[in-house]
């Protein structure tokens, strides 16, 4: 063993210190789950503590080595902590069993791990930080061509508002909605699905760069952005006005206010899934528009002809 | 919303015509029967362990609940009835989730009085949270006090676990008034004969 | 104790001087343990032309009786307090199994009894029914009754 070849501490301490917490709240939520606070796990699950601890870790340390210039604004990084937080909530602590129990909490819980969560880790500027950070075989798998080829047809823009649609609808047809809550390995699929394909398509919408080096120009990411509202509104408008109870899964297993009623939980369910799903697509709108203009601010003359009628369409708005 | 109604319909159509159980199926979604608790009768700790090779029903009720949670227990008591002999291979678990007022003795009496094939089970605060954390089920029991009265709140479900401990069915209907008594036994005559029929959508879901 | 005597006392003596407002019908408890509460189930019916309200219930078998509701609407059981009960006119109020009970905690009685069951009205004079204490697998008042009704045929 050279000297040259051991590791520094913070190589193997910081993990060895999350992996012993991660085992602590393992074994308190599966020997004690009645003792719990409301903010700590409910159902402990590693890969839930791991891939949101590890991403975390890896973001700060890898903007520590970055070039002070090149690292995100202090107020990226606070989104994107905020917004691993806010899935790592509502997949682990007391409010997934609230999620379990009423139809509009559970939709609650999709909206923050389909749309607001990864939104806020994609302004976070996580993929150059997190990489530089990464274990080196880890790294090489996600810079993989094969890992890229994979993604690349699923980052289509028409492909990627539709697998972010047909998610929503898959999950909501009530077959389905009935499996994947009542089963535990369906519900696993159905969470990490809404929360890796809301990272793949925010990542895309809210990146800053022009086309290339991104995949899609700014008109066609804000017309992702926007595509994908009137689908939602539909499936929402569905529910709510829907006139008898497409969810029975609720009422087998019990709601946690047993003074809303079913048809109300579903009212106010379909209202989550057309409403913030909506603004948030607004927000994301404004965000490419602003890059656009930024970008055009860097390069004088826009080089795709559809960004050009995108800023001729800003510039009413913008007033620029 | 009009035209999407008869579509609704049919999909409904489609997913119950293809299940051949009157109650509904869980096969391969809810996980196999896994608990521990004291047995009333006993005095003893028990698990799934001690109940393979008969089919399970699982309630959770507590003892101060005079009308839904007898209700309930009184309409499997018929249906163990119309099982005649084969009713030997059922076992009926009834686990409070009142433990502080429901003890051992009160629980043993409680559940002797629907009939020997029910098992009253007190577990302990941890093994009642497992429980329901494994099953999505929901209880809540309020101490009250300063003039508001003691009360629990628990979900109606029953599950139906068969002989190997894998769940099966959730019984919707026996906590009502209106309890599909001829479904249920027909539902348990086919679980006791070990038929193996499912949906195809219980089939899916087991490769997911 | 001595209270709800005379008051039944009252009831019973006030009864023949006009006719009773409410008819009931198939009344009993379900009677499981003497340390737990035994649910009352009956049938009242309203013949007369006006709304009869219930103020409250009492009976020398119960250490205290009040009106409860299950409620079951959103897939979680629980019991609910009622403070008054109205039997509409020309119309009946059903206290049935799964629904509307009469909740008796700390009972005294035992099973093939029958114990005095007083409701109080919003106007008149208190009613008096007698109840049939059953136990934990019946259905109804008598033992020939039939499994709870309306079940699904096949
Ligand atoms: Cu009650």
């Amino acid at each position: 063993m050279s000297p040259a070849r051991r590791l520094p501490p913070a190589e193997w301490a910081v993990p060895a210190a999350l992996a012993a917490v991660g085992a602590a709240l393992d074994w308190a939520t599966t020997t004690r789950p009645a003792a719990m606070p409301v903010w700590l796990p409910f159902d402990f699950s590693w890969f839930a503590w791991a891939g949101t601890v590890l991403p975390l870790w890896w973001y700060f340390r890898g903007i520590a080595r970055m070039a002070p210039a090149r690292r995100p604004a202090p107020w990226r990084r606070a989104v994107f902590a905020l917004g691993m937080g806010l899935i790592w909530a509502v997949l682990q602590t007391r409010y997934l069993y609230l999620a379990e129990h009423e139809f509009f909490l559970s939709r609650i819980m999709h909206v923050v791990l389909h749309h607001l969560g990864p939104f806020l880790v994609a302004l976070g500027l996580a993929g150059q930080p997190i990489r530089a950070a990464m274990p080196a075989p880890l790294r090489r798998l996600v810079e993989s061509r094969q890992v890229r080829a994979a993604l690349a047809p699923l980052m289509q823009p028409f492909v990627a508002a539709f697998l972010f649609v047909g998610l929503v609808a898959l999950w909501l047809w009530p077959p389905v909605h009935f499996a994947s809550m009542i089963g535990h390995r369906l519900f696993w699929v159905m969470n990490w699905s809404m929360v890796l394909d809301g990272l793949l398509f925010w990542c895309q919408v809210l990146d800053p760069r022009p086309a290339p080096p991104a995949r899609a120009g700014y008109g066609a990411r804000a017309a992702m952005a926007v595509g994908v509202i009137f689908p939602q509104i539909a499936i929402g408008a569905f529910i709510v006005f829907s006139r008898h109870d497409l969810y029975p899964y609720y009422n087998y297993c019990g709601r946690f206010f047993p003074d809303i009623s079913p048809l109300y939980d579903q009212l106010v369910g379909g209202m989550v899934v057309w409403i913030p799903p909506a603004m948030m697509s607004i927000v994301a709108l404004l965000i490419v528009l602003s890059h656009l203009r930024a970008a055009e601010d860097a390069a004088p003359r826009p080089l795709d002809p559809r960004a050009a009628r995108m800023a001729a369409l800003s510039a009413r708005w913008t007033g620029r | 919303m009009k035209p999407l109604r008869p579509l609704l319909l049919a999909l409904a159509l489609l997913t119950t015509a293809a299940s051949p159980w009157h109650d509904i199926s869980v096969r391969g979604e809810v996980p196999a029967l896994g608990f521990a608790a004291t047995d009333a009768a006993s005095g003893h700790t028990v698990t799934a362990a001690d109940f393979r090779g008969r089919i399970v029903l699982l309630y959770l009720g507590y003892t101060h609940c005079p009308d839904v949670c007898p209700l309930t227990l009184h309409n499997i008591s018929v249906v163990l009835r119309r099982l005649g002999k084969a009713a030997a291979g059922v076992r009926v678990l009834f686990v409070t989730v009142d433990p502080h007022r429901d003890t051992v003795p009160v629980l043993r009496r409680y559940v002797a009085l629907f009939g020997p094939d029910f098992v009253g089970l007190r577990p302990d605060a941890n093994q009642l949270a497992r429980l329901a954390r494994r099953y999505r089920l929901a209880y809540a029991v309020d101490p009250g006090g300063h003039g508001h009265p003691y009360t629990v709140t628990h979900s109606a479900a029953v599950y139906v676990f068969d002989r190997t401990g894998a769940a099966r069915l959730l019984i919707p209907s026996l906590a009502s008034t209106t309890p599909d008594l001829p479904g249920v036994t027909a539902d348990l005559r086919r679980l006791l004969r070990g038929q193996t029929a499912e949906g195809w959508f219980g089939w899916l879901a087991r490769w997911v | 104790m001595r209270s709800l005597a005379a008051l039944v006392l009252l009831a019973a003596l006030a009864r023949p001087a006009a006719a009773a407002p409410l008819r009931a019908e198939g009344a009993w408890f379900r009677y499981l343990l003497s340390s737990i509460p035994a649910g009352g189930y009956v049938t009242l019916t309203n013949p007369g032309p006006a709304t009869v309200v219930l103020t409250g219930v009492a009976s020398p078998a119960c250490g205290s009786l009040m009106f409860h509701r299950t409620d079951s609407q959103g897939g979680m059981e629980r019991m609910v307090a009622v403070p008054r009960i109205r039997v509409p006119a020309g119309g009946r109020f059903r206290f049935a199994p799964g629904g509307y009970h009469l909740m008796c905690d700390a009972p005294h009685m035992h099973r093939g009894q029958t114990v005095p069951v007083t409701f109080r009205l919003a106007h008149g004079a208190p009613l008096v029914v007698r109840f049939a204490v059953r136990g934990a697998n019946a259905s109804g008042p008598r033992a020939s009754a039939p499994a709870p009704a309306r079940m699904k045929s096949q």
